[in-house]
């Protein structure tokens, strides 16, 4: 995974994060985050992550908590760590043995992408 | 034309034959140009303001980190071009714009490569290297007015526009041509010794978050301590942002960006 145009964020452990956060650049969660997260790059989000917010980005990798829907845009891979509660949308998905998902999940091409994404977008308002 | 801002340090014995090989060196380059030594009765401002309306397009720091700093603090708004020569020590600055100590640089001021870099701001004063605030309970930061950071516990931040000085094994150098500020944060919890590869290169220490950001609002209850470019402030708030591509810097080809 890499960033667009070099710009990295990293949130270590011990930090927290609220509001709405969006970034062009790679994003590395290891804390936490509150509220929304998305990014126009990739995503990593450590074992140490506590995420409760809607996330977005190109490619994630995602091996903490996750409380929230998830939007990627290519690729979703999902450590055996992960906990992910909220729906999934992405377009290829890999799930290790142990990843735990409680959400619905869709997958593929356009052909349900508007319809999630749309709820996605109520939710927020 | 030059003008050469020598630092009252320079007054010293000890610096008198370096001094003479680097004025020696100028007049060969073709470089020569009027002398102001700081001292207690003239402030910088007014030094470089005379320097500047008598036709001067380029001023020359001549001393250390600290000179550069006075100098940068008054200098942007005045749209001349800024070179360095290092004398003394520290010289953190000039050493990440490739410049070399003493007599070299003279070679630099020559060779007249000169970038536009990013300056940041805090509370309407200019920071060339970063802006520290030390280890303090429960800072929060207000970013881009959209999201807020704060620290499990007690926490170290650095706004960096050059080299930051928090840093683990490896020095953490930021790109001044970038328009942001990159903000590290050294929170509580996780592993001292652990270390995260970063996507370009390096590693950070576990423990350190990186924001590139434009704009910050730093608030706390009572003063807090920042440090900007080595020099102390004091206050409750702090605003903080860049000055994107606002210096004329003269660098060296061993430059770290």
């Amino acid at each position: 995974m890499g960033s667009k145009n070099g710009q990295e964020t990293i949130i270590a452990q011990g930090v927290r994060v609220e509001g709405d956060f969006k970034s062009q650049g790679f994003v590395l969660v290891d804390g936490e985050v509150i509220g929304n997260l998305e990014t126009e790059s990739d995503l990593a989000v450590g074992e140490s992550a506590h995420i409760s917010a809607n996330v977005a980005a190109v490619n994630a990798r995602i091996a903490g908590e996750v409380r929230g829907n998830v939007l990627i845009k290519e690729r979703l891979d999902l450590a055996k760590t992960a906990r992910v509660h909220g729906d999934v949308m992405t377009k290829i998905l890999a799930v290790e043995a142990g990843a735990v998902i409680n959400g619905k999940c869709v997958m593929g091409e356009e052909a349900n992408r508007g319809s999630l994404k749309k709820e996605m977008e109520k939710e927020e308002e | 034309m030059y003008f050469y801002f020598y630092d009252s340090f320079l007054s010293g014995r000890r610096y008198n034959k370096v001094v003479s090989e680097i004025e020696t060196r100028l007049t060969d380059f073709g470089l020569e140009g009027r002398i102001g030594r700081l001292s207690l009765f003239r402030s910088v401002k007014d030094m470089l303001r005379d320097a500047v309306r008598r036709g001067a397009e380029t001023i020359v720091a001549v001393g250390n980190d600290e000179t550069v700093r006075r100098v940068v603090e008054v200098f942007p708004d005045f749209g001349a071009a800024l070179g360095i020569i290092p004398l003394g020590g520290p010289n953190t600055i000039a050493d990440y714009l490739g410049i070399p100590y003493g007599v070299a640089a003279c070679d630099v001021l020559s060779a007249r490569i000169i970038e536009k870099i990013d300056l940041g701001k805090i509370n309407n004063n200019y920071f060339l290297n970063s802006v520290e605030i030390p280890e303090t309970k429960r800072v929060t930061l207000a970013c881009e007015g959209r999201y807020a950071v704060s620290t499990v516990g007690k926490g170290q931040i650095e706004i960096c526009n050059l080299r930051a000085s928090l840093h683990g094994k490896e020095p953490y150098e930021c790109d001044p041509r970038d328009g942001l500020l990159d903000t590290i944060v050294i929170g509580g919890g996780g592993s001292f010794f652990k270390n995260v590869r970063r996507v370009f290169g390096g590693t950070v220490p576990a423990r350190q978050s990186v924001f590139p950001l434009r704009h910050i609002e730093v608030k706390s209850d009572s003063p807090i301590t920042a440090i900007r470019d080595g020099g102390k402030m004091e206050e409750k708030n702090y605003t903080i942002e860049v000055a994107a591509e606002k210096l004329r810097m003269i660098t060296g080809r061993g430059r770290k960006f």
